[in-house]
């Protein structure tokens, strides 16, 4: 065995590690919404990183001349006077440039989706390169690590990094990132003591002039903005900007925020740590404000399907215009004898809702989904049961009568699978703990031939409309992924022991004969090893 | 949220049946699983076969399980299809800084059958009397498949700096694993 060989063992023993060493170590993120106090203190944390300090020092005293980065949503980017971006012409002196052609990742993984970047104090942009799905943000660094040039971020062969478009406006890239994400980017400038002095947003288009940046070194971080104005902190993404000469006829294509105007600092020049806290603080208390829900309505979908495809929407909206919501509610279930109400199963619905309006004339909504799965496994375990007949449902200050029909057994008008259109991509998986045997069914199809076959065998199924017992949606299954000609996907999902059970999407259950999934398992295999 | 409330917020909709439940894990932890899974199997199409497995596991074990960290159980059960994947592609793709690592870690830890399911407690054991920067590092590069350089950029070193504090974290654990009685 060798040492690698040794070490995958090893590796896969080390998955049982505790949760709390995992998440501790963890430095890629995710897409978690954060309260915005978290982010303040993070950004405090950033400004008193004794790197920042010596970073700031060594930027002044290099007096490094850079371009200016700035762009607005629409149309290209607007040079500033005397000279273009990344051009020929650019700000930069032979003294700059010296130090700072040297190619270097200041700035890198930033993912389309993904706002987790980690902040380089004292890089200067110099331009961008743009990879599928990885973006990498080439600059030269005027901090403390100058002499240090590391060759990481690039992924593929330096053939293929050339071949790539260029990038020469980054803020070009962000706008894409923010379209991709539907996000709002706002950019921060501050000068060399961290004072804010110029925030926007990257996503309005109207172009403005300022006249508040001169000589200097400048600092631009940037803060991504959820749809719903939760901010998440992209305060680690900040890179030093130093400017050589008065440009207060520089031309920036970004406006200030309206709504966010209460904000910005004061002519007085707030510190950015200051203001970031107060906005906490003003978000905070909005919260608090709110916790009273608002007016709830039920809805109840697919009201007549089997039992095991009832779910409630429930939909809330807040009392107030402008206010967020809070809901945490009690949901409970009863069975109607007549008038006399039975209470089956009761149960708080923690919603975590925090959710802001769009504006403030707007109502916050908010709609969830409550399945009767729960409460009939609930009954099961009481050894009741969820039979057809009147229900009511009350949440909150809502109420709704229902009526469950069990509809097993009956053979759907439309075959499911007859109605859908031949998918151009299936892959298959099954879900089990034996491996070799998960093995034979993995596959991704893309040959005509074979996703006929593999269709035609579905569409000959008999189906009938079921009601699984509630264990078999544990355990294996058998998973069927396709991808149809206008690019919308979707998943077929075959469980229990045999796997005669079967949904498609979030579609009702049907039911199988057992020979006729046994018999398209097969069919799977040998497809698999039809080199066809 | 933190990743409790988050956690809970997610799990109440596996609980309830809610196929929202995936659409959210994929949204809150989709790249985090997709990062981790393509830093083992080295591709993004693996990577995605994975995470959509991971997906269909979670869906299946989610009730009756109730993860207290949502994102600590989708990355043991991503870690595990990726390495089972990885383990089946390495013939024909290796990933060469995943090998890198997996040549450290066979090199300081002993043969697998002698410390089977007591690795992780030791390791624990090991990690926490250790500095926490050393800690994190290690479990970055070890549990979560991150590279040198990466590791470097988050936490403000040199990928020197990085290596030269793996190396001494092996050392030293290959150390406390031999008075310990183990063979390495």
């Amino acid at each position: 065995m060798t040492y690698a060989d040794k070490g995958l063992s090893l590796y896969a023993l080390m998955n049982d590690m505790s949760d709390e060493l995992i998440n501790e170590s963890d430095i890629r993120g995710c897409a978690v919404v954060k309260p915005k106090r978290e982010r303040s203190g993070r950004f405090s944390a950033f400004m008193n990183h004794p790197a920042m300090v010596a970073v700031l020092c060594a930027v002044v005293s290099l007096g490094v001349l850079v371009a200016v980065v700035m762009a607005g949503r629409e149309g290209p980017v607007t040079p500033p006077v005397g000279g273009t971006l990344y051009g020929e012409e650019s700000l930069l002196t032979e003294e700059s440039e010296a130090s700072t052609l040297r190619p270097n990742i200041s700035l890198e993984d930033f993912y389309a989706s993904d706002v987790y970047v980690s902040y380089s104090p004292g890089y200067t942009l110099l331009h961008c390169e743009m990879i599928p799905e990885r973006y990498v943000f080439q600059s030269a660094n005027i901090g403390e690590e100058m002499l240090e040039v590391e060759s990481v971020g690039f992924e593929g062969s330096e053939e293929q990094i050339a071949a790539l478009p260029k990038v020469e406006d980054p803020f070009e890239l962000l706008r894409f990132h923010v379209s991709e994400t539907r996000r709002t980017l706002f950019v921060f400038i501050h000068d060399a003591d961290m004072n804010l002095i110029h925030r926007a947003s990257l996503d309005v288009a109207e172009p403005v002039l300022t006249d508040k940046l001169a000589a200097g070194v400048y600092y631009v971080s940037l803060h991504s903005e959820w749809e719903n104005n939760e901010t998440y902190g992209a305060d680690e993404f900040v890179f030093a900007l130093s400017l050589s000469k008065e440009i207060d006829s520089l031309k920036i294509d970004m406006v200030w925020k309206e709504e966010t105007e209460d904000t910005l600092p004061s002519e007085s020049q707030e510190p950015m740590t200051e203001s970031v806290t107060q906005d906490s603080q003003e978000t905070e208390t909005r919260y608090e404000a709110t916790e009273q829900v608002g007016d709830y309505t039920l809805i109840p979908h697919t009201p007549t399907a089997g039992i095991n495809d009832n779910y409630f929407k429930i939909s809330m909206t807040a009392t107030e215009p402008g206010k967020a919501l809070m809901a945490s509610a009690n949901y409970r279930l009863y069975r109607l004898h007549g008038d006399e109400e039975e209470l089956i199963h009761d149960y708080d619905v923690e919603l975590a809702v925090h959710e802001e309006p769009a504006s403030p004339d707007d109502y916050a909504v908010y709609e969830t989904g409550v399945s009767l799965v729960w409460a009939k496994n609930n009954l099961e375990a009481k050894g009741d049961a969820l039979t057809p007949g009147w229900y009511r449902v009350k949440f909150a200050r809502a109420t709704l009568d229902f009526e469950l029909t069990d509809e097993t057994g009956k053979v759907p008008e439309v075959h499911p699978f007859k109605e859908r259109p031949l998918p151009v991509r299936v892959y298959t998986s099954l879900s089990t703990e034996d491996m070799d045997l998960m093995e034979q069914y993995e596959r991704v199809y893309t040959s005509t031939y074979k996703i006929e076959k593999l269709w035609a065998s579905l569409t000959k199924l008999t189906v009938t409309e079921a009601n699984p017992p509630e264990h078999i949606r544990s355990g294996d299954g058998l998973g069927i992924h396709v991808t149809y000609p206008d690019g919308t996907k979707g998943r077929i999902f075959f469980w229990g022991e045999q796997h005669e059970y079967f949904y498609i999407d979030d579609g009702p259950w049907y039911q199988a004969p057992p020979e006729e999934v046994a018999a398209l398992m097969t069919q799977i295999k040998n497809l698999l090893s039809d080199p066809t | 949220m933190d990743d409790r409330e988050t956690t809970r917020s997610i799990i109440a909709l596996y609980f309830a049946r809610d196929e929202r439940a995936i659409v959210e894990t994929d949204r809150v932890y989709g790249k985090f699983c997709m990062r981790l899974s393509e830093g083992i199997v080295g591709n993004h199409a693996d990577a995605e076969e994975c995470v959509n497995d991971t997906y269909l596991k979670v869906w299946n074990t989610v009730p009756p399980k109730n993860p207290p960290s949502l994102k600590a159980y989708l990355s043991k059960i991503v870690r595990n299809l990726s390495i089972n994947r990885y383990h089946a592609n390495r013939a024909a793709k290796r990933n060469r800084d995943l090998e890198v690592a997996l040549h450290e870690l066979g090199e300081c830890l002993p043969a697998p059958e002698e410390v089977e399911s007591d690795l992780p407690r030791l390791l624990e054991a090991f990690l926490m009397s250790e500095e926490a920067l050393n800690r994190k590092l290690f479990m970055g590069r070890y549990w979560h498949a991150v590279s040198v350089n990466d590791l470097a950029k988050h936490y403000g070193l040199t990928p020197n700096a990085v290596t030269k504090r793996l190396t001494r974290t092996r050392e030293k654990l290959r150390a406390y694993l031999a008075e310990r009685g183990y063979r390495i």
